[in-house]
C-alpha cells in the first residue's frame, strides 16, 4: 500500500488515532444510531477538512479539534430542532459495563461507580465544558486545551478550578444521600466512595 | 473526589468507549453491506441542504418576480406589489446565501470556540428570517395574489376582486400577526406539540430567536471568563 496517496495516509494516520472518533461521539451520544451518525460525520469532516492539514502539526491535536467541532454543532442542532440525547438508552455504557463485568480487573463494584459517577457528571456539564473535561482526561496539557478550544491558558486553568468545586460538591452529594440510605433519584446506582 | 482521581475512571470509560466503537463499526460495517452505502443523518449536511435548496427557490422567484416587475414597471398597481415582494425574496434570497456560503467554507480544524461561534451566528440569522417570513407572511399574501394573478391568469385583481377587497386583506394581514405571536406563544407552552409544529410556534413566538442569541452570549461568556 503506497502512503503517498492522501486518502492512505489520512487512512493510516485515522486509525492510529481512531479511539478519538469513539471517546468524542460517546462522549455528545449515547444512543447506538445517533452514536454512529455522530462518528460517520466527524469521519466524514475530518476527511474534508485533511488538505487543510498542517503535517507540521501533531495530528491528535487537529483531529480534537475537527471531532469536538463537529459533536458540539451535532448537539446543539439536535437541541435546536427540539431533540435532545437521552442520557441513557438501552445500549448505553452502563449496559455495556453489566454485560462485561468481571473481564477487567480493577472494575469491580466500586471502580464501576467512579466510571458512572464520571459518565454522569460528564453528562451534567455543557458542551463546553465536556471538552474541556476530555481533554484534561486526556493529560493535555493547559496550553493545548486553550489551542483547541480557543480560549487562554488563565481561561482554562479557572475553568477547571470551578468544575473541580463542582465535582466536590455532586461527590459530596451522594455521598451524603448514601450516608442517609436514599435511592438515587435517577435510579441509578450508588457511588461506593471510600474518600 | 478530586478531578485527578476522576481520570482513573477515565481510563476504564475510554476502554468502554473504545468497545462501543469497535462495535458500532462492525455493525455498521454489516449495515451497509446489506443496505449499500447508508445515507447519513448529519444534521450539519441537512443544514447547507436545506439552505441550498432555499437559495435555489429564492433565485428562481427572484427571476420570476424581476421579469414580473420589468414587465409592468409603468403599472404602479402591479409594480409595487411585485417590487414589495421582490424586496422580501431578496432578503431571503441573500441571508440564505450569505449562511451557505459560511457554512461551506468553515474551516472545522480552527478552534472550537470560533466554529461555534460561527455557526450560531448563522442559526441566530437563520432564525430571525425564519421569524420575520413567518410574520410577514400575512402581508405578502396579497402582493403574491395581485402577481401571480396577473402573471399567469392575466387577471387584474384590483378589477376583479375591487381595491376594497384588496385594502381589507391587507388590513387583515396586519391585524393576524399580533394575534399569531399571541396564539403562537400559548402554544409553545404545550409539552405535547410534535416537534415540527414545535419548531414554527416557536419561531413565530421569537422563543428560537432568543434560544440562538442566548447561545451566542453563552460562548461570549464562556470566552471572556476569567
Amino acid at each position: 500500500m503506497s502512503t503517498d496517496r492522501p486518502q492512505d495516509r489520512f487512512e493510516a494516520l485515522l486509525e492510529q488515532h481512531r479511539g478519538i472518533v469513539g471517546k468524542v461521539a460517546g462522549l455528545y451520544c449515547h444512543h447506538a444510531e445517533d452514536r454512529r451518525d455522530l462518528a460517520q460525520e466527524i469521519r466524514a469532516q475530518l476527511w474534508r477538512s485533511f488538505p487543510r492539514y498542517d503535517s507540521a502539526r501533531p495530528f491528535a491535536t487537529w483531529m480534537y479539534r475537527v471531532a469536538l467541532n463537529v459533536a458540539i454543532s451535532f448537539a446543539r442542532n439536535a437541541s435546536a430542532r427540539g431533540r435532545h440525547f437521552p442520557a441513557r438508552g438501552g445500549e448505553d455504557l452502563e449496559g455495556l459495563a453489566e454485560r462485561d463485568d468481571g473481564e477487567h480487573e480493577g472494575a469491580g463494584p466500586q471502580g464501576l461507580d467512579r466510571v458512572l459517577f464520571l459518565q454522569r457528571f460528564l453528562e451534567g456539564q455543557g458542551e463546553l465544558d465536556r471538552a474541556l473535561l476530555l481533554l484534561y482526561m486526556e493529560e493535555h496539557s493547559y496550553r493545548a486545551i486553550a489551542e483547541v478550544l480557543g480560549i487562554s491558558e488563565t481561561n482554562v486553568a479557572t475553568k477547571l478550578s470551578r468544575l473541580k468545586l463542582r465535582l466536590r460538591r455532586d461527590a459530596l452529594h451522594i455521598e451524603q444521600r448514601d450516608a442517609r440510605g436514599e435511592p438515587a433519584k435517577d435510579g441509578g446506582r450508588r457511588w461506593n466512595s471510600t474518600n | 473526589m478530586e478531578l485527578d482521581e476522576l481520570k482513573s475512571a477515565w481510563g476504564e470509560l475510554e476502554r468502554r468507549l473504545s468497545a462501543l466503537e469497535v462495535r458500532d463499526g462492525a455493525r455498521e460495517e454489516a449495515r451497509r453491506r446489506e443496505q449499500g452505502v447508508r445515507r447519513s443523518r448529519g444534521a450539519l449536511r441537512q443544514h447547507a441542504l436545506v439552505l441550498a435548496f432555499e437559495l435555489a427557490c429564492g433565485v428562481l422567484l427572484s427571476l420570476f418576480v424581476g421579469r414580473f416587475l420589468a414587465s409592468h414597471f409603468h403599472e404602479p398597481k402591479f409594480a409595487l406589489p411585485a417590487a414589495v415582494l421582490g424586496m422580501a425574496l431578496l432578503v431571503s434570497t441573500v441571508t440564505s446565501a450569505v449562511c451557505l456560503w459560511i457554512l461551506l467554507r468553515l474551516d472545522y480544524s480552527a478552534p472550537v470556540l470560533s466554529i461555534q461561534r460561527r455557526l450560531a451566528e448563522v442559526r441566530a440569522t437563520r432564525t430571525r428570517a425564519a421569524q420575520w417570513t413567518l410574520l410577514l407572511a400575512p402581508l405578502l399574501w396579497t402582493p403574491l395574489a395581485i402577481v401571480l394573478s396577473k402573471a399567469w391568469l392575466g387577471l387584474d385583481a384590483y378589477a376583479g376582486l375591487g381595491a376594497g377587497y384588496v385594502l381589507l386583506n391587507l388590513a387583515v394581514g396586519i391585524l393576524v400577526i399580533p394575534l399569531g405571536i399571541q396564539a403562537a406563544r400559548a402554544c409553545a407552552r404545550y409539552p405535547w406539540l410534535a416537534p415540527r409544529w414545535r419548531r414554527f410556534v416557536e419561531s413565530l413566538a421569537g422563543t428560537s430567536l432568543a434560544r440562538a442569541i442566548g447561545a451566542l452570549d453563552e460562548l461570549e461568556r464562556y470566552e471572556a471568563e476569567r
